[in-house]
């Protein structure tokens, strides 16, 4: 066996050992978590009906969804951040601005979810995400008694563990408290 | 905890709890895959501070929860209400009446899901009208509501029955 020949042997099972160490379950819990971000933005231009007083509101918003997709040696995570905030006017019916005394509303919240799949990353995941808003007249001096609950609902798809979209928003809800 | 066995914070003090449990199961339309459905229905004794108005708040509160699932599926609706809670010394009524749902949908077996939910939480007088009732052609209510958070986590294991659990409530001030 000439000198070229051993070296080309020597690489061979280099490589075999390697292969086989990096197969092992000893060197799987070694490997650092890995984390891929994505973010959307959301618009949100919706007449919706003011169930307080009858009438109804422009609301004009933005939901910015954040997604960490996480693979580690202990399974796969999802976790979402939703984070809202927009303004709403008085309208008409169509849309078209009321002029009132009263301030516009604003809204802001955040909330989260986390998903863990132990056995690895799913071929297929679909979740809601709920923002429970709270509308309310823009004004630190005194209440107009006219503010309301707003649930948004965004819908996420993801495959192998990536958003197959961007989310959607799937339907809104109003409620007088 | 089992979803509201054992209720912390706002819905903590468990003084009077009254529980309803059904599982009814019936097949998913447009498919082979049975659905189940649950539903809990609770009466919990209230009795919480608020650092946001510096009440006692004590009564009554209601909660309904209803569960589906399916080998694919898993959706849950609740519903919080307390409408005859009443804050010392203040002497307010307070009141929650919110809705929340989640849906998922995976071809995973196996998997744990936590989600945030938001409840609002608000304060009239005692006769039902506002704390400080508008003056005829004034405005003059005050704004002093506030939230609160659960986060209800639901463990799916496969030939399990999903145990869906809440932790909070965390309180936030408008």
């Amino acid at each position: 066996m000439n000198t070229h020949n051993t070296r080309l042997l020597g690489l061979m099972v280099a490589t075999m050992v390697f292969a086989s160490l990096i197969a092992s379950p000893a060197f799987a819990q070694t490997l650092p978590p890995t984390t891929v971000n994505y973010s959307f933005d959301v618009p949100l231009a919706k007449v919706i009906p003011n169930p307080c007083n009858g009438g109804f509101t422009l609301v004009n918003g933005t939901a910015h969804v954040a997604i960490a997709a996480t693979t580690s040696s202990t399974g796969f995570e999802l976790a979402v951040g939703l984070s809202g905030s927009g303004t709403g006017i008085d309208v008409s019916a169509t849309g078209v601005p009321i002029i009132t005394s009263l301030p516009q509303y604003i809204y802001d919240s955040s909330f989260g979810a986390t998903t863990t799949f132990p056995d690895g990353v799913p071929d297929y995941f679909e979740r809601t995400l709920v923002a429970n808003d709270y509308l309310i007249r823009n004004s630190t001096q005194f209440s107009t008694n006219d503010s309301y609950s707003m649930n948004t609902t965004f819908r996420l798809v993801f495959t192998n563990g990536s958003p197959a979209a961007v989310p959607v928003l799937e339907s809104v809800s109003v409620a007088c408290d | 905890m089992m979803y509201r066995s054992s209720p912390q914070g706002l819905v903590a003090a468990v003084a009077f709890v009254v529980a309803a449990f059904a599982a009814a199961p019936a097949l998913a339309s447009g498919s082979d895959e049975v659905t189940t459905t649950k539903t809990s229905d609770q009466n919990t004794a209230i009795n919480e501070h608020s650092d946001c108005t510096g009440d006692d708040i004590t009564g009554i509160g209601h909660s309904n929860f209803v569960e589906e699932y399916s080998t694919t599926m898993h959706k849950t609706r609740l519903h919080e209400e307390c409408s005859d809670c009443m804050g010392y010394p203040s002497g307010a009524q307070y009141q929650v009446n919110g809705q929340s749902a989640t849906e998922t949908k995976t071809t995973a077996r196996n998997y744990t899901d936590s989600v945030e939910t938001r409840f609002h939480l608000f304060r009239k007088q005692a006769t039902g009208s506002f704390m400080v009732p508008p003056a005829p052609g004034t405005i003059t209510q005050k704004n002093d509501d506030e939230f609160y958070r659960l986060v209800m986590t639901t463990v799916i294991k496969e030939g399990h029955e999903p145990q869906t659990t809440d932790t909070g409530p965390q309180f936030e001030c408008k």
